[in-house]
């Protein structure tokens, strides 16, 4: 199952998938680097990982097309981590993530993405270009002016070069900014930094190793919170990405699968001295422009990334980081949804603020799952807010002014009970009341508590009370709903909507 | 000016004269009555704490739950005779506002404070006729005014007609005219209205007058002859209660109209006892305008 993938995934698309793999494969070397140095480790630790992440992900993964490496968002979760124990403990932990996603994935919580809302993805976007955005500032601080150049240089290239004729369109311009940006440098001899000085590029491809790690209780407790945040980020970034690469090429994807497939990947990455990743927003991005569809899209990034680095690493380590800054700049502009701005006008406040708080708490916390969890918290309340304004409560009285027919129509459920109460007039001295329920539907216990309370009170009242259709109200509650997938018993529902 | 007249009737005394005098001023204005019956449950909470007084201070399990169900069952039981009982009350004063006359009448039950219920409706209503006994005082007599009937004065901006025992159909109307805003309004309020039409007007100010008292008095005066009252003029001296008082029982006046002042702490402490001390023990009226 998890290996099963037809030959149109493959190769159907065989020449773009190869070129497409090819620029993905530049796009990602610097990523790699600069997501290897802000978790604090070799420069080596993300360009393997992100070698077998690609690899592995492009025969297990759920979604093709989809770029997979070592990532930000996730290299931010490690630092303590490896600052306090080091690269063995996160090869551990990159082990124990790859297990939890599995599990994951066989307890079907892909299908939990179906409560993202749009302006949670659109917000979690946002976030991440916010992010790739600020990691490059250390780049661009407390240095020569020469880097400002360079950098502004390589921005020029990367946008202007495409409306060069012929060539413009066939050369990805990520890859002439960092062709002409390291002659530059190295002609001039400018003192710049360099890929090179980032730390040592590997020169062998990865190797099985186990991480030297005591099989202990006490360091599972260490590092269990690690593997179990890193699963959560890793998982929700690939869904959400993987939500983003179906609505770019209008086709759908096995986010169950995708959850098993990112764990085998974190294993194998685990295994062969990677650290843990996911899903790339900019880099899936790059490939699918770049014209990339299939697996051997994702292959080709995979292993055209090692053999640069490993057979080209001399000439990589002259690459200045400018270059490198300028491709990350161009990322985070492209996967800023800008029409998100705009729109800010037309969408209903509440929608602005789920988008605007996924934002803010992502930005200020480092963290997606934080943000995605307040983003959905927020768009789930907002919804139960108002659905709870679809109640109407109409009452009628008798022939003889002392009794009073109630008629309750919608939904009543916790965020609606409070509203449901404030529609009865308990001052009328009356003597019998009749509740009809028959055309409401009572979701929740809140909701049979707070006719509970309408009934006493009236009650208490003196009034004689008479509640009908009850049973066709309370059927709606869900808890007896073992029925979701039964056609006949939601028509049932339904009845009369 | 289309609002009913509201009439609160509570079954005790006054509660027949609050009819007849409803059916009076309805009829002098032409409009409809609306009887109040109110079911303060600030009595009955009393008498069931009685019936459950239980001093232990002692809770079994799922005692919240049992006492809540006992609560309101023995609520339930009480609220309802008072219910039937209000209904009763309503019935027999429609019938009597009814009586002679072909005057609309409407019947009201409500829970809750009856100075509460009021102020929520007065928007709905154009006169307010209340015995001069709450609930509360029926088994004690007095000439005095009930404190919730205080109460009400005190919150509505109505005009509102407060009543002793007996009905008699106001012939002898005096005005206590101190020359304020409103006892201006008092004036307005009898000369617009037909409440009072073909009766005798007494216009009364008590006091060492000033000056100052004399513009007012005068368009008093023009206003109400000019609405064609029969008017007769008094310039009294001497303690204002007293005279006031004295006056209308030497005269034999069966209305007093006043301008109630509806902004003043200190005005309003003393609202009651005024109230109490002009209708005497007499019959008769006092109409409050504001």
């Amino acid at each position: 199952m998890i290996f099963s993938s037809t030959k149109q995934d493959w190769f159907g698309n065989t020449r773009r998938d190869l070129i497409a793999g090819l620029v993905v494969a530049l796009a990602l070397i610097p990523e790699a680097i600069a997501f290897s140095i802000i978790a604090g480790v070799d420069p080596k630790v993300g360009l393997y990982a992100s070698f077998c992440i690609a690899v592995v992900i492009a025969f297990v993964g759920g979604r093709p097309g989809m770029i997979s490496a070592a990532t930000g968002a996730m290299a931010l979760l490690m630092v303590s981590l490896v600052k306090t124990h080091g690269l063995d403990y996160l090869l551990a932990t990159t082990v124990l993530t790859g297990l939890l996603q599995i599990l994951a994935g066989y307890l079907k919580l892909g299908n939990l993405m179906s409560f993202v809302s749009q302006s949670v993805v659109t917000g979690f976007v946002n976030a991440l270009a916010i992010l790739i955005f600020l990691a490059q500032l250390p780049e661009l601080t407390h240095v020569p002016n020469a880097v400002y150049i360079m950098t502004a240089a390589g921005l020029g290239i990367i946008y202007l070069f495409p409306y060069v004729p012929k060539l413009g369109k066939l050369i990805p311009s990520p890859l002439i900014c960092i062709l002409v940006l390291t002659l530059i440098s190295q002609s001039l001899g400018l003192e710049i930094r360099t890929v090179g000085d980032m730390g040592t590029l590997p020169d062998t491809l990865p190797f099985f190793r186990l991480p030297q790690f005591p099989l202990n209780l006490e360091s599972l407790m260490i590092v269990f919170p690690y593997a179990a945040a890193l699963t959560i980020v890793g998982l929700l970034e690939s869904l959400m990405t993987a939500t983003i690469v179906d609505d770019l090429t209008d086709t759908s994807s096995d986010k169950n699968r995708e959850c098993k497939g990112q764990g085998i990947a974190n294993i194998m990455a685990g295994l062969f001295g990677g650290m843990a990743g996911c899903a790339m927003i900019g880099q899936s991005i790059i490939n699918i422009k770049s014209g990339g569809r299939g697996r051997l899209s994702t292959l080709s990034a995979g292993i055209f990334l090692l053999i640069m680095v490993v057979f080209l690493s001399q000439y990589l380590s002259m690459i200045p980081m400018a270059a490198l800054v300028a491709i990350m700049i161009m990322v985070s502009i492209g996967t800023f949804s800008w029409g998100s701005v705009k729109s800010l006008r037309k969408h209903p406040l509440s929608t602005n603020i789920v988008m605007v708080s996924t934002v803010v708490v992502v930005v200020f916390t480092h963290n997606l799952a934080y943000g995605v969890f307040v983003g959905v918290l927020l768009a789930a309340l907002f919804f139960a807010n108002k659905i709870s304004r679809f109640l109407i409560v109409s009452s009628e009285l008798g022939e003889s002014k002392f009794t009073k027919t109630y008629t309750v129509r919608g939904q009543v459920f916790f965020n609606s009970a409070e509203r449901f109460l404030g529609h009865f007039n308990f001052k009328e001295g009356l003597e019998k009341v009749t509740i009809d329920v028959s055309q409401a539907h009572f979701w929740d216990i809140s909701a049979v508590a707070a006719l509970d309370k309408v009934v006493i009170k009236f009650r208490r009242e003196g009034a004689i009370v008479e509640v009908l259709g009850l049973n066709e109200a309370s059927r709606t509650i869900v808890d007896r709903f073992g029925i979701a997938d039964d056609p006949k018993a939601v028509e049932k529902l339904m009845g009369g909507h | 000016m289309t609002h009913p007249i509201f009439a609160c009737v509570n079954g005790f005394d006054p509660s027949e004269a609050v009819c007849d005098y409803a059916a009076w001023a309805a009829r002098s204005l032409s409009l409809d009555v609306r009887l109040i019956h109110t079911l303060d449950h600030q009595t009955i909470d009393t008498a069931t704490s009685k019936m459950t007084g239980d001093l232990t201070g002692n809770l079994n399990l799922g005692e919240r739950d049992e006492l809540l169900e006992e609560l309101v069952e023995v609520e339930h039981e009480q609220n309802r005779l008072l219910l039937r009982r209000g209904k009763i009350i309503l019935e027999k004063s429609k019938r009597r506002v009814e009586k002679d006359g072909s005057l609309n009448v409407e019947k009201t039950l409500l829970h809750g404070r009856l100075q509460q219920n009021l102020v929520e409706l007065q928007n709905e209503m154009s006169l307010l006729v209340i015995g001069r006994f709450g609930q509360s005082h029926q088994n004690q007599k007095s000439t005095s005014v009930g404190h919730k009937v205080e109460g009400v004065i005190r919150s509505l901006e109505k005009p509102i007609l407060v009543v002793s025992e007996n009905f008699q159909a106001p012939k002898k109307i005096m005005i206590a005219f101190d020359a304020s805003d409103a006892s201006m309004k008092a004036v307005h309020y009898l000369a617009s209205t037909g409440l009072v039409t073909g009766s005798e007007i007494h216009l009364i100010t008590v006091g060492p007058l000033a000056a100052t008292l004399h513009p007012r008095l005068e368009e008093a005066r023009k206003t109400l002859t000019d609405s064609g009252h029969k008017l007769h003029q008094a310039i009294l001296d001497g303690d204002v209660l007293e005279t006031l008082v004295n006056y209308r029982k030497s005269e034999g006046i069966d209305l007093t109209v006043m301008g109630a002042f509806s902004h003043h702490w200190l005005r309003n402490l003393l609202m009651g006892s005024m109230t109490s001390q002009i209708l005497g023990q007499g019959p008769g009226a006092l109409l409050l305008v504001r």
